[in-house]
C-alpha cells in the first residue's frame, strides 16, 4: 500500500543543543506521520550531537519533497528547544511561519568563559518577528517537570506543535503511537504525559489566536 | 532511533535513517559477516546490526581499524560467505592497501564496502570524494539517493558483487546516511550462511609480481563484464523531454543525493516538464550506452554533482570519443566545495539556463536574517561533557607546561576538542595516529622543547602503536598522554580492543595499553586515575622530566557511560554545588576548568546547574577555596549561605 495522498507539505525545522532530544523529537514526528500514512523525508545533523553543540533536524511530511533538506526561508514551523539555537535557524522560516521557542537558555561555554555574550530573548524574538514570522514562547522545562520527567521537554515541544499547528491529518493518537514505538516501556508513560501537557498548551494558544495552520 | 524497526515484517512501511536502511539491506541480502570502524556518518550501520545480531545470527564486529575490518570481510568473501565492511570516507584510505588488491583478487561471495562520505566536513579532516577511490581501485560505485534506495541498492550490490565475482562500493553521504524517510521493507532473500569453504588457490590469493600480473589481466576482463552489467541497473533512470530553452534541448545529469535535490529544485521552479533528466546510480563505471543515448537527445548538459567533477570529466571524455557534439558543463555552475541542497542546485540550474528571478525564497530576506543573527549569536561548538575524565588531564597539562614552550601534536577523538580555549593543549590534528607520527618529527627538529602528544585509547590501538615503536627505536624524547575512557566515545561509545565487551555485548579480552607500551620498550609508564588532580599533575611533571619516550595513561570510563550505568543500577547521581559563602569569584572553575555545568552568576561567583552536573567531583578538586561540595553534604551540614 502506497503512502497517503496529501495536498500539501509541512516542513518543520527542529533546533536545539546536543542532548536536548531533538533527534528523538524528529523521529517521533516522522513516525507519527508514517503511522498516519504519509510519506516523510528529513535529516538529522547529528555528527557531534553528544557534545553539547548546536544540532538541527529537518522533517518534511506530505506531498512533494524528495530532498531531505528544507530550503532556506521555506519552513512552516521552527521548533526551538533553546532560544539562541532558534535564532541560529531563524532564516529557515518562511514569511508567516511559526517559531515555537522554549524560553530557557543553555549557556554555551563561549559565554561562560567570557568570549561572547548571550543575546536577550526580546532581541531574538524581534529578529524573528521583523522577518515576518510569528513567535510562541513555551516554558517547556516547566511543563516537562509537571509531567514528572524533566528530560521529556522534547515531547512537550512536539505536543505544542500538535496542538497549535495543523499537522496535516496527524492526530494526537498517531503521536502517542509513535512514542510507544520510540521509547522503552518504562519511559513511555512519562513521555506521553509530557506530549499531552504540551498539546493542551498548544490548544490553549491556538484558541487565543496565536498559533497557526500549515499554510 | 530504534533498531527494532529494521526487524519488522516484509512489506511494512517504517521510518528509517539511511544507515538503518543499509543495515536492513544487509539483512535482506543474507550478509553473514559485518565489520567496521566507527566514524561519522557511518557508525549507525554496525551499531544497528550489532544490536539485532542475536536475532539475525549475523556476526558483527567493531574492528581495531578499517584495514583489519575490511580484511575480515574479505576473508569471509573469499570463503564463500557474504560480507560487508562499513567506514567513513577517510576510513577507506586506511583500508585502501588491501582494497586495491581485493579488486585484483575477486571474490567468491558478495562483498560490499560501504563508504559514508562527509561533504562539507561536518566531522572530518577533509571532504574527499570516494567515487574517485572507487575508480582508482576498480570498484563499481553505487550511489543511493535516499533511505529506500540505500536499502534496495545494498541488496542489489551484494547480488551484483556475487554475480561478477568482484567487490563493490556502496557510496553514501551524510544526506543519505542521516536522512530519514519512510521505507518499505523487502523480504529476507537469503539466510545467514554458517558454512564457509576454504580453498587454497595461490594463483588468486598470492600477490607477488606473478600474481599481480596474472590477476590484473583477470581484473580487466571482469571489468568489461561489469561495464555491460551496469547498463542493466534498474536504479539508473533517463527521462527525456522535448522542449527547448532558447532553441536548445537541455539535459541535467545527477547522481546520489544530488538527484533528490535536483528533483525538488526543478519542481519549485516549474521546470520539471521542460528539461531532460538522467539519474545515474551506478556511478563507476559510468554507464556508457545510457549516457550516450541521453547525450544524443540534448544540446546542452549540466552535470549536477557534489564535490569533484567525477561524472563531468568522464562524460566529457565519452562525448569526445563518440564524436557527440554537446555542450557539457558542471563545476562552472555547481560548487566544488561543501554539501549541495535544493537551493544551491536551483541557483546553479537557473544560472545555467540564463533564467532570473526564480528561487525558493526571497534570498535577500534570508540573508538579512542570517546577518542580524550572526552579529549577536555566540558560537556553540561541541565541548567535553560534564564529568569528562579528560578535563583534569587537560587542566593539569596546561598548568605543568606553562612557560615551557611546549608543542602539542594531537589526534582524533573527543579529546580533539582540547585545541579550543580555554585548554589549547592540542596544536595539530591531521588523521588517525598522526599525532605521535608528527611527534617523532617535532622531537627531532625541536630537541629542547617539551613535546607532549595526546592520544585516545581507540586511536592508540587503531594507528599509534607503530609510531611509538619508531620513537623508542630512535630514542626520541617525548611525553605521550594516553586518554583511556574505555570506549570509542566521540562516535557513540563503541568498543575497541581495550574494552571488556565486544560489539555484540559478549565479554572479550582487554588489551592493556600500559602493557603494550612496555612491550614496545617504553621505560617510563604510569597509569593514573584522573579523579585525583594532584596525582595527575605530578604524573605529568615526572613524565616531562624523563628521558626518551614517557607515557602517562589516564584511565576513567566515559562519563556518559558511567551515568547510564548508574541510571540502570538505580545508583543516584549526586550533583555538586557551590557554597556562595566560600566562593571568591576567582573564576578558575568556569573560565579555566570550563565544565559546561558551571555557570557564572551576576556577581562573578560560580553556580552549578544540577540537571547538567554528573557528580564527578573534579571541579571540587580544582577550586582553591574548597567551595564546591556534593549537594547532600552542603544541605546536611546546613552551612550558612548555602542555597
Amino acid at each position: 500500500m502506497g503512502p497517503r495522498e496529501a495536498d500539501e507539505t509541512l516542513d518543520v525545522v527542529i533546533a536545539g543543543v546536543g542532548g536536548q532530544g531533538t533527534i528523538t523529537a524528529a523521529a517521533v514526528l516522522g513516525r507519527a506521520a508514517v503511522i498516519a500514512g504519509y510519506r516523510v523525508r528529513g535529516m538529522d545533523n547529528r555528527g557531534l550531537a553528544q557534545r553539547g553543540g548546536s544540532v538541527v533536524s529537518h522533517v518534511r511530511i506530505g506531498r512533494d519533497p524528495e530532498s531531505p533538506i528544507i530550503p532556506e526561508g521555506a519552513a512552516d514551523v521552527l521548533l526551538g528547544f533553546e532560544p539562541s539555537e532558534a535564532l541560529r535557524q531563524a532564516h529557515m522560516l518562511r514569511r508567516g511561519g511559526l517559531a515555537i521557542i522554549n524560553v530557557k537558555p543553555v549557556t554555551p561555554v563561549a559565554v561562560t568563559i567570557g568570549l561572547s555574550q548571550y543575546p536577550s530573548l526580546d532581541v531574538i524574538k524581534s529578529i524573528i518577528t521583523e522577518a515576518g514570522a510569528r513567535v510562541l514562547e513555551v516554558d517547556a522545562y516547566g511543563l516537562a517537570n509537571k509531567a514528572g520527567a524533566p528530560i521529556s521537554l522534547n515531547m512537550v515541544m512536539l505536543g505544542v506543535l500538535a496542538g497549535c499547528v495543523n499537522v496535516l491529518d496527524i492526530r494526537l493518537e498517531h503521536f502517542e503511537a509513535a512514542i510507544r514505538e520510540s521509547f522503552r516501556k518504562k519511559a513511555q508513560e512519562a513521555n506521553v504525559r509530557a506530549l499531552r501537557l504540551g498539546y493542551e498548551e498548544g490548544l490553549r494558544v491556538l484558541n487565543e489566536g496565536l498559533g497557526g495552520g500549515a499554510r | 532511533m530504534g533498531a527494532s524497526s529494521i526487524l519488522r515484517a516484509p512489506g511494512s512501511r517504517v521510518l528509517l535513517m539511511g544507515n538503518e536502511a543499509i543495515a536492513r539491506g544487509a539483512i535482506e541480502a543474507g550478509v553473514s559477516v559485518a565489520t567496521g570502524y566507527p566514524g561519522n556518518p557511518s557508525s549507525e550501520i554496525i551499531d544497528t546490526l550489532a544490536e539485532v545480531a542475536d536475532k539475525t545470527g549475523m556476526y558483527v564486529e567493531w574492528s581495531v581499524n578499517e584495514k583489519v575490518a575490511f580484511e575480515i570481510a574479505l576473508a569471509a568473501a573469499y570463503s564463500r560467505v557474504r560480507a560487508m565492511s562499513s567506514m567513513k570516507h577517510v576510513g577507506v584510505n586506511v583500508a585502501l592497501d588491501t582494497v586495491v588488491t581485493a579488486a585484483y583478487m575477486g571474490v567468491r561471495a558478495g562483498l560490499v564496502l560501504v563508504s559514508c562520505d562527509d561533504p562539507g566536513s561536518w566531522s572530518s579532516q577533509n571532504e574527499q570524494d570516494n567515487r574517485i577511490l572507487g575508480l582508482h581501485a576498480y570498484l563499481p560505485v553505487f550511489e543511493p539517493c535516499n533511505p529506500q534506495e540505500a536499502k534496495d541498492m545494498m541488496v542489489y550490490a551484494l547480488g551484483f558483487s556475487e554475480r561478477m565475482g568482484h567487490p563493490v562500493m556502496l557510496r553514501s553521504t551524510t544526506f543519505v546516511s542521516h536522512a530519514i524517510g519512510d521505507v518499505v521493507l523487502g523480504g529476507v532473500e537469503r539466510r545467514v550462511n554458517r558454512r564457509p569453504v576454504w580453498e587454497r588457490d595461490v594463483d588468486v590469493a598470492v600477490f607477488d609480481s606473478r600474481g599481480a600480473r596474472l590477476n590484473r589481466a583477470r581484473l580487466l576482463k571482469r571489468w568489461e563484464a561489469i561495464k555491460n552489467e551496469v547498463e542493466k541497473s534498474p536504479f539508473n533512470k533517463s527521462v527525456v523531454r522535448d522542449s527547448r530553452f532558447n532553441g536548445a534541448r537541455v539535459g541535467l545529469i545527477a547522481s546520489g543525493a544530488s538527484y533528490v535535490h535536483l528533483v525538488d529544485a526543478l519542481r519549485a521552479a516549474g521546470l520539471e516538464d521542460k528539461v531532460s533528466v538522467l539519474k545515474i546510480s551506478t556511478t563507476n563505471p559510468v554507464p556508457r550506452r545510457l549516457v550516450l543515448e541521453f547525450l544524443q537527445s540534448v544540446d546542452r548538459v549540466l552535470v549536477v554533482e557534489e564535490l569533484e567533477p567525477f561524472l563531468e570529466t568522464h562524460i566529457k571524455a565519452l562525448a569526445q570519443e563518440a564524436g557527440v557534439r554537446v555542450e557539457i558543463r558542471g563545476k562552472e555552475y555547481v560548487p566544488i566545495q561543501g554539501e549541495l541542497n535544493p537551493s544551491k542546485v536551483l541557483y546553479a540550474v537557473t544560472r545555467f539556463l540564463g533564467l532570473r528571478g526564480i528561487g525558493y525564497a526571497d534570498l535577500e530576506r534570508v540573508n538579512a536574517i542570517k546577518s542580524k543573527a550572526n552579529k549577536i549569536l555566540p558560537p556553540r561548538p561541541p565541548v567535553l561533557c560534564p564529568g569528562c575524565p579528560y578535563r583534569i588531564p587537560f587542566f593539569s597539562i596546561r598548568k605543568t607546561t606553562r612557560g615551557k614552550n611546549p608543542i602539542f601534536p594531537g589526534d582524533i577523538g573527543c579529546y580533539g576538542l582540547g585545541y579550543l580555549p580555554p585548554f589549547e593543549v592540542i596544536d595539530t590534528i591531521l588523521s588517525m595516529g598522526a599525532g605521535i607520527g608528527m611527534a617523532n618529527g617535532f622531537s627531532l627538529l625541536f630537541p629542547d622543547r617539551p613535546i607532549l602528544a595526546l592520544v585516545g585509547d581507540s586511536t592508540f590501538f587503531h594507528a599509534a602503536m607503530p609510531a611509538i615503536a619508531n620513537a623508542v627505536h630512535h630514542n626520541r624524547r617525548m611525553t605521550i598522554v594516553v586518554l583511556d575512557n574505555d570506549v570509542t566515545a566521540m562516535t557513540g561509545d563503541q568498543p575497541h580492543p581495550g574494552s571488556s565487551r565486544d560489539a555484540m555485548g559478549n565479554p572479550s579480552n582487554r588489551v592493556l595499553i600500559e602493557e603494550v607500551v612496555r612491550g614496545l620498550g617504553v621505560r617510563h609508564v604510569e597509569v593514573v586515575d584522573p579523579s585525583d588532580r594532584l596525582a595527575s599533575e605530578r604524573a605529568i611533571r615526572r613524565a616531562l622530566s624523563a628521558d626518551g619516550v614517557s607515557v602517562v595513561v589516564f584511565r576513567r570510563p566515559c562519563e556518559l557511560v558511567r551515568v547510564r550505568d548508574k541510571n540502570k543500577s538505580g545508583e543516584p547521581v549526586v550533583p555538586y554545588q557551590v557554597d556562595p559563602g566560600k566562593c571568591t569569584a576567582c573564576k578558575i572553575c568556569y573560565k579555566l576548568f570550563s565544565c559546561p555545568a558551571i555557570t557564572k552568576l551576576e556577581d562573578g561567583k560560580a553556580s552549578i546547574e544540577p540537571s547538567m552536573c554528573t557528580g564527578c567531583g573534579d571541579c571540587a578538586q580544582v577550586c582553591p577555596f574548597d567551595a564546591i561540595h556534593p549537594v547532600a553534604e552542603v544541605v546536611g551540614e546546613e552551612r550558612v549561605g548555602a542555597s
